[in-house]
């Protein structure tokens, strides 16, 4: 067989159709201040794990709407708790217990 | 021998309650470690056993800490304890005077009037009689007083009562009858055997041919025998389980053992089940008071860890601000009992901050006092630019340990029971201030200050910046100017309850501002209500808490509050514009003398270290 020096890539395809959105149901039932997100960043400007990682409030958000569960594992456990993008966030997002019920939901799954 | 199968639930329930509490109480004697069984045979032998018996004739006979509470709530209380405990002692004294033994079988000294009721014409024997009619009355009353209670809970300075859960339902019921049925049992033998004084033969004659005959006096006697059984049955499921379980929290508590707050040890498990839930504290409680949320206070939370149904919301949904603590007459460590279940409920939530390991950040400098400012203070920088100031005006040779960007203390983490899972950030803070070589860690927030006090083990002295700034003001370091500002204060549950300084603020204010007096000074100070040890609070919720919070500290007079903790200043100014919310550094910075100090505006930083961060 020939080799082109290239690989095929696993398709990160999101479907939205298809995609697993019971995490994201569980922790909005028991978090529902979650609903009022406008994905505006400010928990992402202010968070400490965040100006030493990839990790923020807001990419978490996404990844658990999306229901990419492995990436969202990843960069919860990152989290401090520290409680900035509680304080910051203009909706009042309970963001603190919004991990923890991610956390929760986790090891759950487990 | 003296016998009658009536006598059987009795025996059985008391038999079935003493293996019971033998089992949980060598259960939990497992649980002491090494060191705690040390402390207990040290003091064993010593006047410390002997304070021990006085608490417990204090508090779980005559309830002393109850009667300071309300008056009418203590004797209800002492009745039934002090009452139950003498109708005991005295019924075997009874026993011994007429059979000539000093011991007879549990149940005759309790069942006497059954099995003894022949006059024998002594005085001695009337004088039993009429005393053990007398604690009967004094127990009745307290009944009496206990059931009134459950419909007017208002009249024994409890704002509400707590609402059981079934088993202590059935308990409680039981116990009500069990003293009424007494009465009736010894009344009817009363009048047609003998024996009894004013009360039992009194009541006895009114029933005199009608309800006291053959069949009612066997029976009743069955009834209080099963009522007895059905009480020891229940007891270590219920909340009745605090009446033996306390005696010997006194007594450990006495040797020298103290409640740990990240493990549940021997002493936990004493006071989770020596909570008699009472609901004296549920007064005490904000979310009571302002929310009309009761559901998760300290006595509902160890009753759903007793019948093990607890709920994330019920362990969560707390300020821990330690205002129950004050108030409980057992002398529970509701904050340390707390946490320490969450501790052991979270321990195994997944965490990984390695990448602390590998972060760079602007190195420390050599200094003689290191300032933390906080996450909070970062969000609150005034706090920061002020302490900056003061630092200069006083020629201090500081440096930050978080200008930039922050290693949180770790304490966050902790109060949602991540103990262990907080490690990396205390030896990354640890390793931070070891860099500085400074001998001094100040820190503007008391979450932080007492997470650095308690569970850092530093060699430095670590301060808060209220005590700072009063060793500062007190060495003449720093010279102020007396405003004409009028302030409150309001103590921080971290900085006061939490970490008992409640002076140093005081005499820091008086020196700037005219300081007035609240109605919740010190031990009594309200929480603002942001609390990060409370994950349950919506921000709606919060801002009730801390606008009802300031309106009993300002009483609408005073229009600006002082507090020491950036997160209180960020709570209370978040909930509302009205009243100014002053930190105690930005109060000393703002009367400063003489004014040369300018504010150091905050330094651009570097961007080689922006670009180093960005992993």
């Amino acid at each position: 067989m020939n080799h082109f020096g290239f690989t095929i890539n696993k398709d990160n395809t999101i479907d939205y159709d298809n995609n697993d959105r019971s995490l994201a149901n569980e922790v909005l039932s028991h978090e529902p201040s979650l609903y009022r997100c406008i994905q505006c960043g400010s928990c992402a400007g202010t968070c400490t794990a965040g100006s030493f990682t990839d990790y923020n409030f807001r990419k978490m958000h996404l990844l658990m709407r999306r229901g990419e569960i492995q990436h969202l594992r990843l960069a919860v456990e990152k989290c401090i708790l520290c409680g900035k993008c509680q304080l910051i966030c203009p909706r009042g997002v309970n963001t603190r217990n919004v991990i923890r019920q991610i956390r929760i939901a986790l090891d759950k799954m487990n | 021998m003296k016998f009658d199968p009536f006598v059987l639930p009795f025996t059985v329930g008391l038999t079935f309650m003493i293996s019971v509490l033998l089992y949980q109480y060598f259960r939990w004697y497992l649980l002491l470690s090494a060191k705690e069984k040390t402390i207990v045979r040290t003091n064993l032998f010593t006047k410390r056993t002997f304070f021990g018996f006085r608490e417990i004739f204090s508090e779980s006979l005559f309830h002393k800490k109850i009667f300071a509470k309300n008056r009418l709530l203590g004797y209800m209380h002492m009745s039934l304890a002090f009452g139950w405990f003498l109708l005991i002692i005295v019924g075997h004294l009874e026993t011994s005077a007429y059979f000539g033994k000093a011991f007879e079988a549990p149940y005759v000294p309790i069942f006497l009037r059954f099995f003894q009721n022949e006059a024998t014409h002594q005085t001695a024997q009337f004088g039993y009689w009429f005393v053990m009619d007398t604690i009967l009355l004094f127990i009745l009353s307290g009944v009496f007083l206990a059931w009134y209670k459950r419909k007017k809970a208002k009249k024994f300075g409890l704002g509400r009562a707590t609402k059981h859960a079934i088993g202590d339902r059935i308990a409680l019921t039981v116990l009500w009858f069990i003293f009424p049925l007494r009465l009736l049992a010894e009344s009817i033998t009363s009048i047609l055997y003998g024996g009894g004084s004013y009360l039992t033969f009194g009541l006895g004659s009114l029933m005199e041919g009608t309800i006291a005959n053959e069949h009612t006096f066997y029976f009743s006697w069955w009834a209080y025998s099963i009522s007895l059984g059905l009480f020891f049955i229940f007891l270590p499921f219920s909340r009745y389980m605090h009446i033996p379980t306390e005696i010997g929290l006194i007594m450990l508590r006495n040797w020298g053992l103290k409640t740990e707050k990240n493990k549940m040890s021997c002493i936990s498990q004493f006071e989770l089940h020596s909570c008699s839930s009472c609901g004296i504290c549920l007064d005490t409680c904000q979310l009571t008071t302002d929310l009309n949320s009761c559901y998760s206070q300290a006595p509902y939370l160890y009753k759903s860890v007793r019948n093990a149904n607890l709920t994330d919301a019920k362990l969560n949904d707390c300020l821990m601000c330690g205002r129950c603590e004050l108030s409980c007459v057992v002398g529970i460590s509701n904050n340390n009992l707390r946490q320490s279940i969450r501790n052991k409920v979270s321990n195994k939530t997944e965490s990984n901050l390695n990448y602390l390991n590998d972060i760079k950040l602007q190195p420390i400098n050599k200094a003689d006092v290191i300032y933390f400012a906080g996450c909070m203070s970062h969000l609150t920088p005034g706090i920061k630019r002020a302490m900056e100031s003061i630092f200069k005006a006083a020629s201090v040779n500081f440096s930050h340990l978080d200008q930039y960007e922050s290693v949180c203390c770790g304490r966050p983490m902790m109060l949602a029971g991540m103990t262990k899972q907080a490690l990396p950030l205390i030896n990354k803070n640890k390793d931070l201030i070891a860099q500085s070589g400074a001998k001094i860690l100040v820190t503007s927030c008391p979450i932080c200050y007492k997470v650095f006090k308690e569970d850092y083990n530093l060699d430095i002295e670590v301060v808060h910046h209220t005590t700072y700034l009063q060793n500062l003001i007190d060495s003449g370091k720093l010279r102020l100017q007396k405003s004409e500002m009028k302030v409150v204060y309001h103590d921080p549950c971290e900085l006061g309850r939490g970490s008992g300084i409640y002076e140093a603020p005081r005499q820091v204010i008086k020196r700037v501002a005219s300081l007035k007096k609240t109605d919740y000074e010190k031990e009594q100070a309200l929480c603002c209500g942001g609390s990060l040890a409370n994950t349950i609070l919506t921000s709606s919720e919060r801002n009730i808490l801390a606008n009802a919070a300031l309106k009993k500290m300002t009483n609408d007079k005073i229009h600006t509050v002082v507090t020491a903790c950036p997160l209180c200043k960020k709570t209370f100014a978040s909930a509302q514009k009205e009243i100014a919310i002053k930190d105690i550094a930005e109060i000393v910075e703002m009367n400063l003398i003489p004014m040369k100090v300018i504010r150091t505006k905050s330094k651009k930083v570097p961007s080689e270290l922006l670009l180093n961060n960005n992993i």
